[in-house]
């Protein structure tokens, strides 16, 4: 089921970007950047979904109280989420929408926590606090934990990995061992019954959503028994993926494939520098599309109005103004007008002269972004390299979407000669829309970097859709080529052979690695002719780019003449 | 002493009418900044009535040139005869001039109001060989829109500096509330709606949805729906239809709106 449209939704709620999948295990919860919804009837499962978003916006989930629950039976849990409900649903008075705000103050009239620290103290102490019916879903608090620590880059220690084995199937048992008054509240008792048209539950369901409460019919197929049941969806054990797997993964592409546009791939030449002449149709590219990806959220990040303004005047061309009231040259048309006016006695326009002025954009800029396996090495801050380049590419698409220029963007890796992938992010002729967002959050890492190859598709690909103009070439990558019988100063000088080809086709060159470890000397070697920055962050680009940009530029400009 | 009913509704925020009015009293300028649709213009209208001033109100596009401010000579049969701009006028009947989207004229057209904007409060019309000194009561007042121009429409430094500024943002919760059944006189439940779905898109801020869910939005769709148009297909031309042209991300907007306001009318 295609959820995707409650992520903004999700996001408008939380204050930050979420995103929105099916619930494997039957249950919904989130884990900080994803709210997994259980299957249900659609305004059901808008309350969970509205519910996990807000705890998540009013601090419920903050990690030094969710490490706390780790240590605690899930029956804290439990009534620490019906207090943190309530509570929210207090000071969100504003931002949960009136129907789930309803629901939720109906579900316990007691008295209001001023802060999830106290709703936790009270959750621990108050065993009376009943828990919320299934369909707002449940903390998992070994899953927010990582998700939590994911953002922030950590990785589990095995004892904690093994901890999360043991704690969370506790969620799918029935009954604690040792407690002996019951967990469930009085109001999952009452949805047990074969919901008579009295029951409150219902009744409040219909006047709110105009719905039945269809819950605990639905999950209880099969199962007979009253609602106390909670599911038990089989335990999902996330594991970690040991380095040696991901290695492979990464390196012979299993995983996600890449979805082949079409059979009409282009073939391209590359430089043997031993012989002194080009190996004709040597290299194949193909262009693909990005595979979507379950959980890929396409919100962008925020402008960055800094480098837009640095990006402005880069490519500006000279436009044309015409009726101005100075100028180096004469409108004739207006000057016909004013004429024409006074002879009829009436006033007339004076602004009767035209002049140039260099506000027009005439850029044409493809951005490419390196998506080899090499990049999901980590950084020396701990996320991956890809992460950086990724966000790099981002800021640069955007501003320069912004302003208006043309941009086409595209992933590349390679696998071998005969396998060159081009997978496309965003075509010149469409804005930086959530379509394009969302393929770019969902290109993975993988396979090699024939660099040679991609630089003269993308060079191809300016002069051909983007005649007029301008041409930049922006490769996000450090820099180093690499592929199956591509490598050292074979490939070094296949790569600064295809730069001189598009720099003299008036394309260029520029190369942005973040991030990435590769010595500088080879940086020189291979892109020394063209441009190249080294960034420890992505933005540090507002410092670079106009520099970079312009001289790529214009040196381009004078190779073509 | 002008009647209350006659002054045009303005729901004070912050301490804005406070300022405008020091300023007028001290002889400043004021640049209103804000998004659109938060009350700048009607700010400018209630303060002109309680301060007992005319309002002339000059709508700024690229075009506009320092005759269209200052004034120009009109052929009358075969005399010439001066007709004073709006700037001009306001100087001498001692009125409020507003200049809207001051950022949209050109720089050049602009500079025509720094020698009113700072100590000397003269204005140079060229065309007559005057140097005009503004009435006491003149005040110059601009508004401007931060977020949305383009790097290269920014406003000067040199401008900008000769002004007292006010910051204008969308209203808080219970203001906004207030000001939309004021306008409109739909009932309070439909507008607590509405602001809380106004609310929920401004926390959004994605690229692909540049301008956000404005004050004025709210009151469209609420007058719409007064009118008895269904509630989501009245906030949808209002509200999501303005903000946005890509197709998917208005679906998932309109999601939005289904989760905060239902369709029955209240």
């Amino acid at each position: 089921m295609n959820l995707h449209r409650y992520g903004l939704l999700a996001s408008a709620i939380a204050g930050r970007q979420m995103g929105v999948v099916e619930s494997g295990s039957g249950e919904t919860y989130t884990d900080g950047q994803v709210i997994y919804l259980a299957r249900g009837a659609e305004k059901l499962q808008l309350v969970g979904l509205v519910a996990q978003a807000a705890l998540l916006c009013f601090g419920s989930f903050e990690q030094t109280l969710i490490v706390q629950l780790t240590r605690k039976r899930s029956a804290v849990a439990s009534r620490y989420l019906t207090l943190e409900a309530v509570r929210v649903a207090h000071v969100g008075q504003y931002l949960m929408p009136r129907a789930v705000q309803a629901v939720i103050a109906a579900q316990w009239s007691g008295a209001v926590s001023g802060s999830p620290a106290e709703s936790l103290r009270r959750a621990m102490e108050e065993k009376s606090i009943p828990a919320l019916p299934e369909l707002f879903g449940v903390i998992r608090p070994w899953v927010l934990l990582k998700g939590l620590r994911e953002i922030e880059s950590e990785a589990l220690s095995d004892a904690e990995l093994r901890g999360a084995q043991k704690y969370e199937p506790e969620f799918n048992e029935e009954k604690d061992e040792e407690e002996e008054e019951s967990e469930t509240s009085i109001l999952l008792n009452k949805m047990a019954g074969p919901a008579p048209s009295d029951n409150a539950i219902s009744n409040m369901f219909k006047a709110i959503f105009g719905v039945e409460n269809k819950a605990s019919g639905e999950e209880k197929k099969g199962q007979g028994g009253s609602g106390a049941e909670l599911p038990s969806g089989g335990a999902k054990f996330s594991k970690k993926i040991s380095a040696g797997a991901k290695l492979i993964r990464t390196v012979f592409g299993i995983g996600e494939p890449d979805r082949p546009d079409s059979d009409n791939g282009v073939t391209y030449p590359e430089w043997d520098y031993r012989t002194g002449a080009y190996l004709p149709q040597w290299c194949y590219v193909t262009e693909f599309d990005v595979a979507p990806s379950a959980g890929a959220r396409g919100l962008a990040g925020v402008s960055d109005r800094a480098l837009r303004r640095k990006l402005a005047r880069l490519g500006t061309t000279h436009q044309r103004h015409k009726r101005q009231h100075e100028g180096e040259s004469l409108d004739i048309d207006a000057l016909i007008e004013l004429a024409g006016d006074v002879l009829s006695g009436q006033s007339g326009d004076e602004r009767i002269y035209e002049t140039t002025r260099k506000t027009g954009r005439g850029l044409a800029v493809v951005v490419l972004i390196d998506a080899s396996g090499s990049t999901s090495d980590q950084q020396a801050g701990g996320s991956p390299i890809w992460e950086a380049q990724r966000k790099l590419a981002q800021n640069v698409i955007t501003a320069f979407d912004e302003l208006g220029d043309m941009v086409g963007a595209y992933g590349f890796r390679s696998y071998g000669r005969n396998d060159v992938r081009f997978l496309r992010v965003k075509d010149f002729d469409k804005r930086f829309d959530q379509a394009a967002q969302t393929r770019l959050q969902a290109l993975k890492p993988s396979g090699f970097t024939r660099l040679g190859a991609a630089i003269r598709h993308a060079s191809d690909l300016l002069t051909t859709k983007a005649a007029t103009g301008h041409h930049l070439l922006v490769v996000v990558s450090d820099g180093f080529p690499y592929d199956i019988e591509y490598e050292e100063e074979y490939a070094e000088q296949d790569v600064r052979h295809a730069l001189g080809e598009a720099m003299a086709s008036g394309v260029g060159c520029v190369c942005i690695s973040v991030g990435a470890p590769t010595d500088k000397a080879l940086l020189d070697r291979v892109w020394g002719n063209v441009g190249h920055a080294s960034l420890n962050e992505p933005r540090e680009i507002v410092r670079y780019a106009e520099p970079l940009f312009r001289a790529a530029i214009k040196n381009a400009a004078a190779e073509y003449r | 002493m002008s009647n209350m009913s006659d002054i045009p509704f303005y729901k004070q925020v912050g301490d804005e009418k406070q300022i405008f009015s020091a300023a007028w009293h001290c002889q400043h300028a004021v640049m209103l900044k804000g998004p659109t649709g938060v009350g700048k213009t009607r700010l400018v209208e209630s303060m002109a009535a309680e301060l007992g001033r005319p309002l002339i109100t000059v709508s700024c596009h690229e075009d506009l040139t320092s005759a269209d401010l200052l004034g120009r000579y009109l052929l009358k049969g075969n005399q010439t005869v001066w007709m004073d701009g709006p700037l001009t006028r306001a100087v001498r009947e001692g009125a409020i001039c507003y200049l809207d989207e001051i950022v949209e004229a050109r720089a050049d057209t602009t500079v025509a109001i720094h020698a009113l904007t700072d100590h000397r409060r003269t204005l140079y019309v060229e065309r007559l060989g005057e140097t005009l000194v503004a009435a006491p009561e003149f005040m110059l007042v601009v508004s401007y829109n931060p977020g949305y121009q383009s790097i290269l429409k920014d406003l000067k430094p040199s401008t900008r500096q000769r002004m007292v500024s006010i910051e204008l943002g969308f209203p808080p919760h219970d203001v906004e509330l207030e000001v939309i059944i004021k306008e409109t006189g739909i009932n309070k439940e439909m507008a607590e709606d509405l602001v809380r779905l106004g609310g929920a898109i401004r926390r959004l801020d994605i690229s692909g949805v540049p301008e956000v869910s404005s004050t004025r939005a709210l009151i469209a769709a609420a007058d719409l729906i007064n009118s008895g148009l269904k509630p989501h297909a009245a906030i949808r031309a209002a509200m999501i239809g303005p903000l946005c042209d890509d197709k998917d991300i208005a679906k998932n907007l309109m999601q939005i709106v289904n989760t905060y306001v239902s369709e029955e009318a209240n």
